[in-house]
């Protein structure tokens, strides 16, 4: 592109980048890989596989013969490594990703971020659930149950349940009976008008008071009782 | 290692070979770039490719984490030979369509062709020692007469003149519902065919696939469509095989050697 930051040259408008001028385009060439490259990763692609498949013969075998236990995770470890190995050399010579558009690279550097991703955020999980395991113990209770953490231990119960149950033993029934009833009006019970006003439709159940002669039910604070509830 | 210069076509010339008269589209501002962005788009296609492969890692880890005894009994159940020489077919026929790709691009056509029909040839006996060693004796206990496993087990019928040998208990290894083997130790076995049967039959799916595509190169490389300075076509298919080769260099350690 530097030929349009010549100055000596004339700015052309239909192709300001310059991408038909002679030259653009075939200024990158293609490598070849070369047969000798290719039979040596070959080779090195062989000798991998030999490696991998006798790591875990040769484990089989001292396991069997000797009764000689490696760690689980040695037979895994080797196994995926030399398959990232293979993998990396497939990929670099062979799909020619050593040689091409970096672009191209980053295509699989990010498909390959992805899997790790899922493969990662499932292993975590998998691997935690030894610790939630205990907390979740036991019947699952609606709006949950409180278990250890901050909060109260509810001993299996529901948290709303338990609640109820702890200030129903601080106040004793009675008191509990008469701020239940108190609760279950709301903030503006007994203390406002039941007709309708200017701000609020209301209904206003049983005889209004709009016809002259008949008395507006008291309202005040006496009925505080559950009945008729 | 060699470099070749992009070559310009010259589609004015009656006389050229077909890849000498190859015209780029006209979409494109030069076969260069047609190169480069035809290439890039099927990189973007193998990225999907890989993903997909990926859901079926991802259920073997997870299985695997899961149900380690079933894993280990399913493992111990298949044999590395076979596994072992399906990975060696594979690891020659990438390096034989490689090399198909580079007498392509040096113009030595017979090579070329002798390149794909062997890739193509790698590819049936892959699919050969698949059926006929692993899939047919696991799923219904009928052993190919050339299975080196006949020698310590005892046939009670054949069939097609002798070309299959039938071996009662040995058959049933079959994925999730399916499953009928008389004598699995983990409940959870029917898990480990299921990933097996998916995993390795969606790649011998690929296998087929990627037989198709060379087979396409090759007839079309006998009309001299391919050559030095037009490949794109023999390098997608190549980069295609050399997917199928990939999966396969991960789905080898973990199905057949981690026990």
């Amino acid at each position: 592109m530097s030929h349009t930051n010549d100055p000596s040259q004339a700015f052309d408008v239909l192709d300001p980048h310059g991408f038909e001028q002679p030259g653009h385009g075939q200024h990158h060439s293609h490598v070849i890989v070369g047969p000798f490259t290719l039979r040596n990763v070959l080779i090195a692609l062989l000798f991998f596989t030999l490696l991998t498949v006798g790591q875990a013969q040769a484990e089989a075998y001292l396991s069997h013969a000797f009764h000689i236990e490696f760690p689980r995770w040695v037979n895994v470890v080797f196994c995926m490594g030399i398959a990232i190995i293979k993998a990396l050399l497939v990929m670099a010579y062979f799909m020619q990703l050593k040689y091409d558009n970096p672009l191209n690279t980053v295509v699989m550097a990010v498909t390959l971020f992805a899997f790790v991703l899922f493969l990662g955020f499932t292993s975590i999980d998998l691997g935690s659930r030894g610790m939630i395991y205990p907390e979740k113990g036991g019947q699952i209770q609606r709006g949950g149950m409180a278990q250890g953490g901050m909060k109260n231990v509810t001993d299996g119960h529901a948290i709303v349940s338990d609640s109820r149950d702890r200030w129903l033993k601080e106040w004793g029934p009675e008191k509990f009976a008469e701020l239940e009833a108190h609760a279950s009006h709301g903030h503006a019970a007994g203390h406002e008008s039941p007709r309708s006003n200017r701000d609020r439709s209301r209904p206003a159940t049983g005889i209004s008071g709009v016809i002259p002669g008949v008395a507006v039910p008291d309202l005040g604070h006496a009925e505080h009782t559950p009945a008729g509830h | 290692m060699t470099t070749l210069d992009a070559h310009t076509s010259n589609p004015a010339d009656p006389n050229a070979p077909a890849y000498a008269r190859y015209k780029h589209g006209h979409h494109w501002r030069s076969q260069a770039e047609e190169f480069d962005g035809t290439k890039l788009g099927f990189w973007l296609f193998l990225s999907t490719e890989v993903l997909l492969f990926a859901g079926i890692f991802c259920a073997y880890a997870i299985f695997r984490m899961l149900y380690p005894e079933a894993w280990a009994e399913g493992s111990s159940q298949l044999d590395w030979r076979f596994g072992g020489a399906n990975t060696i077919v594979l690891l020659l026929s990438s390096y034989t369509m490689a090399a198909a790709i580079y007498s392509c691009q040096t113009g030595k056509f017979a090579r070329m062709r002798m390149n794909l029909l062997i890739t193509i040839f790698c590819g049936l006996l892959f699919l050969a020692i698949k059926f006929l060693f692993e899939y047919t004796p696991k799923w219904s206990g009928w052993f190919f007469f050339l299975d080196p496993h006949l020698a310590d087990v005892h046939s009670t019928k054949e069939a097609l003149g002798g070309l299959f040998k039938f071996v009662e208990g040995y058959g049933g290894k079959r994925p999730g519902q399916f499953f009928d083997y008389p004598f699995a130790k983990d409940a959870n076995i029917p898990l480990w065919w299921s990933v097996y049967y998916c995993g390795t039959a969606l790649h011998a799916l690929h296998v087929i696939i990627g037989m198709i595509l060379i087979g396409r190169v090759y007839l079309k490389s006998l009309k001299m469509t391919y050559g030095p300075t037009y490949y794109t076509g023999v390098e997608i298919a190549g980069l295609y095989w050399h997917l199928v080769d990939l999966i396969w260099i991960f789905l080898f350690p973990l199905l057949y050697l981690i026990h």
